[in-house]
């Protein structure tokens, strides 16, 4: 197999080992010299001839070496792709030991680099999640104080266990006296929000009274008194009813009382909650 | 005509048995396949300028796989076996690219 390796069409042993004895024509020899084609001519006589050589050579009587052909080249195709396929099923499988070795250490290099960042990113979560979790407690708790602090202004509806106290006085006898007595009791026994005939009170609730009657906040009310308190229920019945306490000191004065405890109280009345004129939070 | 059938047939049932390449055979196997590559495009030339034997071809195609196989064997015997793959697939590349382009000249006149 002595070739000299160029692109030229010299003369050399192809490397099916035939020699050519003829120039490098760039066209094939011809089979029959009789017929001299011009090179102009854009050989459909050729191709013809070609084709009948095809056609020939495809209905050739088979010979023993035709099964050996056939075998070469069952041989080649099944090479070819059992290779093809082991290379895309498996590229490492054809590297040799060097490159793999190469490959794995910068394997190794690379997950070295991905597990710092992997740890760098867990901690900057795990702060954060801290974060927030601080956060929320501190959202939570806001929360928790603000509604406390509504409740206690009186500046949204409430509902739960409680007594509602009915307090009928045809005499209209009944002073201011009475009724601040009568909440100082309630809140004593641990009201956490009062109505009385509609007005919402809180701890800025005054009373005041005149020869007509009594006045909430400057609001006139009258008879019948209709109280709606939410707290325990049975403790605030009891303080009203103790002995000489204001439930007995209305009636004393004619008035006629109904204490009624309640598993549901509802408040719907708000009161308007003043800002503090001239207190101020101190930060310690 | 055999042989394009017999490569077709090779391709399929490469394709529907996959069988397993032994682990002796890895380094040489995309070798032969490039040298036997090689055997049946310089066979096409051959056929194509007229003098084609069949006995000929048949015995470059062995003796083109089995040298490309002792010279990468060789290679990795020396410690340069990757380099020696190389300059296998190099040179019968050369050939192939060469024989092809003689193919083109005889069916396109090119």
């Amino acid at each position: 197999m002595a070739d000299t390796i160029d692109m030229t069409t010299s003369p050399e042993e192809h490397s099916d080992g035939v020699e050519t004895h003829e120039p490098p024509t760039p066209q094939a020899p011809e089979t029959d010299p009789q017929v001299p084609e011009p090179e102009s001519e854009p050989a459909p006589g050729r191709r013809r001839r070609l084709w009948t050589r095809i056609g020939r050579a495809s209905v050739a009587a088979p010979r023993a070496m035709h099964v050996l052909l056939l075998v070469i080249c069952l041989f080649l195709g099944t090479a070819l792709v059992t290779q093809v396929r082991s290379q895309r099923h498996d590229p490492l499988e054809t590297l040799k030991q060097e490159d793999l070795v190469i490959l794995l250490g910068e394997l190794d290099e690379r997950e070295k680099v991905l597990r710092a960042e992997r740890a760098e990113l867990q901690t900057r979560l795990d702060q954060l999640r801290r974060a927030a979790d601080q956060r929320s407690a501190a959202d939570e708790a806001v929360r928790k104080t603000t509604e406390l602090a509504r409740v206690n202004a009186g500046t949204v509806p409430v509902t739960g266990q409680g007594v509602q106290v009915t307090v009928i006085d045809k005499d209209n006898a009944l002073g201011a006296t009475q009724f601040v007595m009568a909440l100082g009791e309630l809140r004593n026994a641990g009201a956490e929000a009062v109505e009385l005939n509609g007005v919402r009170l809180t701890s800025r609730a005054y009373f005041s009274s005149d020869a007509r009657g009594v006045l909430v906040n400057g609001q006139r009310i009258s008879s019948p008194y209709v109280w709606k308190i939410i707290g325990p229920a049975k403790t605030i019945a009891a303080a009203l009813e103790i002995q000489a306490g204001s439930a007995a000191q209305m009636r004393a004065k004619g008035a006629q009382v109904d204490i009624l405890e309640s598993e549901r109280i509802k408040i719907d009345s708000v009161a308007t909650a003043q800002p503090p004129a001239w207190a101020v939070p101190s930060n310690n | 005509m055999i042989a394009i059938i017999g490569l077709a047939l090779g391709i399929l049932i490469g394709f529907f048995i996959d069988p397993t390449v032994p682990v002796w055979l890895q380094p040489f196997l995309p070798v032969a396949v490039v040298a036997g590559l090689d055997a049946l495009f310089g066979a096409g030339r051959a056929w194509l300028e007229g003098h084609f034997h069949d006995r000929v071809f048949v015995t470059s195609f062995f003796w083109n796989v089995v040298v490309a196989c002792l010279l990468v064997w060789l290679g990795t015997q020396l410690g340069v076996g990757s380099a020696m793959t190389t300059a296998v697939v190099v040179v019968l590349g050369i050939r192939i690219f060469s024989n092809t382009a003689s193919i083109r000249r005889l069916l396109l006149k090119a």
